[in-house]
């Protein structure tokens, strides 16, 4: 099933070369075969076959592409009487009663889904080695991370167990993660798909998003979920719909733009893929302008991003008591504080660590000048950010500053002050902070590895992010290419 | 801001109710330096005139509807999800003396 997109699939039920059970067999026995990659915390065999065997009952409508197609769940959003722990102990017993708005939609078009993935706990880490449930290795090279916080559902795409996975995007935990596997990662637009059933990591910040194959299969889904609810505070109204009908690759007409510092800062191997790339571009009669941003808000992306996320994180998630929910660690003996001082021991030494940085940053003491002052630093970045667009219709950046590094290299990484030097590793950030819509498609291979470009654009300009980057990405050709090479 | 001391990292860990080893200690002492060094660089940028912002979109979809009443839950349903039932209770371990 690798490399079969949702189209593909679809057009096979069509015209009867397979079926719901068949496809859904398929899944399941592909992630069975490949679970030494750790991608899936819940497989869901009985739940899916059971779908699948209703489906085979019914027409295949010509009009629904999701009908009797498997997908998976990134384990922070709740699924109905489906354990949903957010790759953290203290959750490991939580069992929803309801199921979020996105995979009830995704439910309601007749996909199936097979399993819940594996994610940095509670969303936080960025590499796929911060789960309670172990590492995710990259299915390219098991040596290499897989980026996170949405590590299983990028590694179930990239191994083509399901054609699409749903995850979520606080810092770029969707896009770069697409980069270090070779798939598509979509953030949308902030709030146009429902917030409501994903567990908080930093609510100003979380986006709902997917992977898939390609761009035309991100369009396809999104017709599907991106919807009001009224259930979620943040939700947004698009004007949009129609996404995959509207679909439009001839890109010519648009003014892309890049920014030098970030450029500059991308690893020698990365850097001649991407002056390739937007040499291949212009080739094909699209210009890439390079313009400069403000270094000194370049460098505040991480710390104000730290000082925001963290901050939002002690609040949202101090419902992790064990009180009225969760893994309780008591002896009879016990009074609340020693209960909740032993439970929330469960909680893993990253998360720990952030919730102490942020509430230091929340304290009075300490509000006025790091918490308030993070939160005007954050709107001069996007006003920043938003004044490109009077000229240029799409930002393009690279998803990282070079391709998925070593496992060994990452575990033994500590942060450090040169962190805020990297102006390339942390662009991404530019999107979350202002809601702006952003999308990573694969553009080639640098030693072996795959790597990404992420295209931004305005708010709300959904169906033009996805019309750049499918433009792009038929120029591209990352998909036949490895083919073509025996690569993937 | 106030300065990083290890009695300043105890209190705000216990009053979060966590625990922290020996090295955890140390490693979060390490990145509150590098952060806070990251955020005097920040602190010199020009915020003037700029209002906080604290959403990426003014949160004005949602218009106020009246109160109806209803069951949004079914018994039986969050019942089975429970880790123990009694008598139509979920039952929870005290944990206040």
């Amino acid at each position: 099933m690798k490399n079969l997109t949702i189209e593909m699939l679809h057009q096979q039920l069509v015209a009867k070369e397979t079926s719901p059970l068949k496809i859904v067999e398929a899944a399941i026995s592909k992630a069975k075969t490949t679970a030494k990659f750790n991608a899936i915390v819940t497989l869901l065999e009985k739940q899916a076959i059971a779908m699948a065997t209703e489906l085979e009952k019914l027409p295949v409508p010509t009009d629904n592409y999701l009908f009797g197609i498997p997908y998976a769940v990134k384990d922070n959003l709740a699924t109905k009487n489906i354990v949903t722990s957010a790759g953290t102990k203290i959750l490991a017993n939580f069992v929803p009663n309801y199921d979020s708005k996105v995979v009830h939609d995704l439910n309601q078009s007749q996909a199936i889904n097979i399993a819940k993935t594996t994610l940095d706990e509670l969303g936080m880490g960025g590499t796929g080695l911060d789960s309670c449930t172990g590492y995710v290795y990259n299915p390219w090279n098991m040596n290499h991370i897989t980026g996170g916080s949405s590590s299983g559902s990028v590694a179930l795409v990239a191994l083509g167990v399901v054609p699409f996975a749903l995850a979520s995007d606080t810092g770029d935990s969707i896009r770069k993660p697409a980069s270090y596997t070779g798939v598509v990662g979509i953030k949308p637009t902030y709030g146009i798909i429902s917030r409501y059933g994903l567990f908080p990591y930093a609510p100003s910040l979380d986006t709902v998003g997917l992977i898939a194959n390609t761009v035309r299969d991100c369009a396809l889904v999104m017709d599907h979920i991106v919807k009001f609810d009224a259930n979620d505070l943040t939700s947004q109204i698009s004007n949009e719909s129609n996404y995959l009908k509207n679909l439009d690759s001839d890109i010519k007409k648009y003014r892309l733009v890049t920014i030098k510092a970030v450029i500059d800062g991308l690893q020698a191997d990365a850097k001649l893929l991407w002056d390739q790339t937007v040499d291949n571009l212009e080739k094909n009669g699209i210009t890439v302008a390079t313009i400069d941003f403000p270094v000194n808000l370049l460098k505040a992306l991480l710390p104000v991003y730290m000082v925001l996320s963290f901050a939002e994180a002690t609040s949202s998630q101090s419902n992790l008591t064990a009180t009225n929910f969760g893994v309780r660690v008591s002896d009879d003996h016990d009074n609340y504080h020693q209960a909740v001082f032993k439970s929330r021991n469960l909680l893993g030494k990253t998360v720990k660590r952030r919730y102490i940085i942020g509430a230091y940053a929340l304290a009075a003491q300490n509000q006025i000048e790091l918490f308030l002052h993070s939160k005007k630093v954050r709107h001069k970045i996007v006003q920043n950010f938003l004044d490109i667009f009077l000229k240029y219709d799409g930002l393009l950046l690279p998803a990282a500053d070079g391709p998925a590094p070593t496992i060994a290299k990452t575990i033994t990484h500590q942060l450090s002050l040169d962190d805020i030097n990297n102006l390339t590793n942390d662009a991404l950030l530019l999107a979350n902070f202002s809601g702006a819509p952003s999308i990573t498609i694969p553009i080639g291979l640098v030693t072996g590895l795959p790597f990404g470009m992420t295209i931004n654009c305005l708010p709300f300009q959904d169906q033009k992010l996805l019309n750049i980057a499918y433009g792009i990405e038929k120029i591209v050709a990352f998909k036949a290419h490895c083919l073509d090479q025996g690569e993937c | 801001m106030e300065q990083i001391t290890p009695k300043l990292l105890e209190d705000i860990t216990n009053s979060l109710m966590l625990n922290l080893e020996v090295a955890e200690y140390e490693l979060l002492a390490a990145e509150f330096a590098v952060i806070l060094e990251q955020m005097r660089l920040v602190q010199v940028i020009a915020v003037d005139d700029i209002e906080p912002m604290h959403y990426p979109f003014p949160l004005s979809r949602h218009q106020l509807r009246p109160d109806t009443s209803g069951s949004v839950s079914d018994w039986q349903e969050i019942s089975q999800n429970a880790p123990l039932v009694e008598d139509n209770y979920i039952v929870v371990n005290k944990v206040i003396e």
